[in-house]
């Protein structure tokens, strides 16, 4: 008896020993089943209805729901993102130049309105399709957190700078100084919304 | 045959464990800590002769959910959702540090990493304390970019682990 107890206890004994750290992740619990969600629990309205669960997108095989295809999906996610970083400081450049040459335009100097007009365009060209790449990107794996954050901060104020943007482009012909305070409020909201990302 | 008999596992008490990334930017620096670790170790006369521990990428929480939402898309964490480090080899170098000679995987990639650790015993078990650097590049993560400008590559990673067996 003490023999075979003997013999079980070495074998025991050694299968503890006879192995090396790696072997160690056999036993450990798996990944939480949480971890494998493909979709965050919110997302942009305009992020729903391309890409979420039943969004357009999904209709095409390419797009359809599964782990291959969100890891695509998120690629080019970044690639958005990249881009609206971008989009980003030429839209905020043509804001500036916007300010300089809007500026000598109500000081009379009638000869910059084309000019104006030309920057004009191209800036709320390209500042809507910055919101339009962050608006209808992919979303992303997780949500985000309640509470305030830098993040939150940015969107809020892009509700501000859109309206404005928006109201500026409105009241560009016949209402010159609501269409000056509409673009000073979209430049002011459109700069502290680049700025409370670096926090 | 001695150490043959005291040999034994004990895990690693994830309520008192945190691993610790510290990253830096031009702009800002920051950390993520995760706190749902999970591990094993071998001891042996009271001493670690093997350990291994693994954390989820998702699991890293730095208080801003973008910026971990970022992290996740750059780690691509469907394909590699688990960062693990298990030992090779472990010594006692001195009184209160171990060398851990193990393999570091993240990303898909496997790296060789010794570490020199802080080491307490206790009568349930033991915890290791300490920090490495690891470059991100190594391990094929393409740094991401804020203001136009990259992170940093170096990456510092802090450890404090507690290993305890189950009453």
């Amino acid at each position: 008896m003490n023999k075979i107890l003997f013999t079980i206890f070495v074998i025991v004994s050694q299968s503890i020993n006879a192995q090396n750290g790696e072997d160690l992740f056999a036993e450990m619990e798996p990944l939480d089943a949480i971890d494998q969600r493909l979709l965050p629990d919110r997302m942009l309205f305009t992020q729903r209805l391309l890409w979420g669960e039943k969004g357009a997108m999904r209709s095409f095989k390419r797009y359809e729901l599964t782990p291959e295809n969100r890891e695509k999906e998120l690629k080019l996610r970044r690639k958005f993102l990249i881009t609206h970083q971008i989009l980003g400081y030429v839209t905020l450049a043509g804001m500036i130049a916007q300010g300089f040459i809007g500026g000598q335009l109500y000081n009379g100097k009638r000869e910059l309105y084309e000019l104006h007009k030309t920057v004009g365009n191209i800036t709320t060209a390209t500042y809507f399709t910055t919101a339009g790449l962050s608006l209808f990107s992919p979303p992303p794996l997780v949500s985000e957190k309640k509470g305030l954050s830098s993040t939150r901060a940015h969107k809020w104020l892009a509700t501000v700078h859109f309206s404005a943007m928006v109201a500026t482009n409105v009241l560009a012909d016949d209402r010159k100084k609501l269409h000056r305070a509409a673009a000073y409020t979209a430049f002011a909201s459109y700069a502290t919304a680049m700025i409370v990302l670096t926090f | 045959m001695f150490s043959l008999l005291q040999a034994q596992k004990i895990r690693l008490n994830t309520a008192a464990s945190t691993l610790t990334y510290q990253a830096k930017h031009i702009a800002h620096n920051w950390e993520g800590v995760n706190k749902q670790l999970q591990g094993l170790a071998v001891i042996e006369e009271g001493l670690p002769k093997q350990l291994a521990i693994k954390a989820s990428v998702r699991d890293f929480d730095s208080k801003n959910a973008n910026r971990d939402s970022h992290a996740l898309e750059v780690l691509e964490a469907l394909r590699f959702p688990e960062v693990r480090y298990y030992s090779k080899s472990i010594e006692k170098t001195s009184e209160g540090d171990i060398t851990i000679v193990g393999v570091l995987s993240f990303h898909g990639v496997e790296a060789s990493k010794t570490v020199i650790a802080e080491y307490s015993s206790s009568n349930t078990g033991f915890r290791i304390q300490g920090s490495f650097n690891f470059n991100a590049t190594d391990f094929g993560v393409s740094l991401p970019s804020f203001l136009l400008v990259k992170i940093n590559e170096t990456i510092a990673i802090d450890y404090d682990l507690l290993f305890e067996s189950i009453p």
